[in-house]
């Protein structure tokens, strides 16, 4: 059992960072800090890609020739996946601050709960 | 303001009323003066309570149950795990007879998942547009400006040595996404990150008087349709059936690869503005 959780530590490990993200997300009333979560949350699933995509003793793909031997490279696509979510998770955590910061220009709070009672109150009050 | 604290370390000017980051010491006591009642009742709320330690409990049930997994899962780094699948051997073993690209990264996500590519960077775009549309102004303030203007001489001697180099670097990564690791992504994050480092060094408002959010727009809609373009031929020169598409051309040469450079060039524009973009709708707050 041991060996295997020493084996598996990068798999592991993202494992923990997601379970911390989500609960970030979750638990926390703050809205910057269940972005943070939700950050981390994308962190942990880059490392568990990156992690599945090594092999050992191979390289990276940038082949020779045509007809590459495919035992010598590793595979290009976690590789991709990584590359393409990386710039994506940045733009969605962009756009989420955004909206925090115009919910916070609105209602004065960063708190999710004050958020909610003060929009119930606004439609009560209209 | 919160930029203005991080890049001066200036806290006298800092208007606590008023910043999202000061909110986070507030967590205990809130001097918000509404509602306090049902929050604090919300706080001593026994129900809130065994939620909060339901999820953590909720937490730790999934860890454990992700690590037992881990135990029937492939051995990490093995030869034979389902990742080296005959797709990767596809793709190792015929991507540069297919694509043209030494860089089998870049052969797969915009050659054989050209398609997929074009969605994430409309995701990108439209995030922008998203950021641009809540956080920009209708009609901009007098070049009062230049509050994000750093007195660092350091800083400004250092971005006016180093500038240069990381433009060509970032060019470099663009141009050769196919020959080697880079690409339009990677390049454009770099040339992104030198905007950032510029207009934290000489002022935003003197970066963002060329680089409006108009322009800012029209070149990554510009970008994009000269992608969907591109590929839209791909699509058609397959479905007539005749090779329409440009020779593949010396492999690991410059001129080589077929649609992949124009493609990373692209994917370059829109990233390089995105990121450039993002920083641009925050600090312009600070104005």
């Amino acid at each position: 059992m041991i060996n295997t959780v020493i084996e598996m530590r990068y798999e592991i490990a993202s494992f923990i960072l997601f379970a911390i993200g989500l609960i970030c997300l979750i638990t926390d009333k703050h809205l910057i800090k269940k972005i943070i979560g939700a950050g981390i949350m994308d962190s942990a699933l880059f490392l568990y890609l990156a992690a599945g995509g090594y092999t050992a003793g191979r390289v990276a793909p940038i082949l020779a020739a045509p007809g590459a031997d495919p035992g010598k490279y590793i595979s290009p696509v976690p590789s991709g996946l990584v590359l393409t979510g990386i710039v994506v998770s940045v733009s969605t955590l962009a756009a989420l601050l955004a909206l925090t910061y115009s919910l916070n220009k609105k209602y004065g709070t960063m708190m999710i709960d004050e958020i909610i009672e003060k929009a119930k109150q606004e439609v009560k009050d209209s | 303001m919160f930029l203005k604290l991080w890049i001066d370390g200036d806290i006298s000017t800092y208007d606590e009323s008023y910043s999202p980051l000061l909110a986070m010491d507030d967590l205990d006591e809130n001097t918000d003066t509404f509602d306090s009642e049902s929050r604090h009742v919300g706080k001593k709320n026994p129900s809130h309570r065994i939620l909060y330690f339901a999820v953590i409990l909720a937490g730790i049930v999934l860890v454990s149950q992700l690590i037992l997994t881990s135990y029937f899962m492939p051995r990490f780094a093995s030869p034979d795990s389902p990742v080296n699948n005959e797709v990767t051997a596809r793709y190792v073993k015929d991507g540069v007879r297919d694509t043209g690209a030494i860089n089998a990264v870049s052969g797969m996500i915009f050659d054989y998942r050209a398609f997929d590519t074009f969605g994430e960077s409309t995701v990108l775009f439209s995030a922008t547009v998203f950021v641009l549309m809540l956080l920009g102004r209708s009609k901009p303030k007098k070049s009062r400006g230049l509050s994000l203007k750093s007195n660092d001489q350091m800083l400004r001697s250092t971005v006016s040595v180093f500038a240069p180099f990381i433009t060509v670097f970032g060019v470099y990564l663009v141009l050769n996404g196919h020959l080697s690791p880079g690409g339009g992504f990677a390049g454009g994050t770099v040339l992104g990150a030198m905007l950032i480092l510029i207009s934290a060094a000489y002022g935003h408002a003197r970066v963002s008087a060329f680089l409006t959010s108009y322009l800012i727009s029209l070149l990554m809609s510009f970008a994009l349709l000269v992608y969907a373009l591109i590929k839209a031929f791909a699509f058609v020169s397959a479905a007539v059936g005749e090779n329409l598409l440009p020779v593949h051309g010396n492999i690991g040469s410059i001129y080589s690869a077929g649609f992949i450079l124009p493609l990373n060039i692209c994917v370059g524009i829109v990233v390089s503005l995105t990121v450039f973009a993002f920083y641009s709708a925050f600090a312009a707050l600070d104005e």
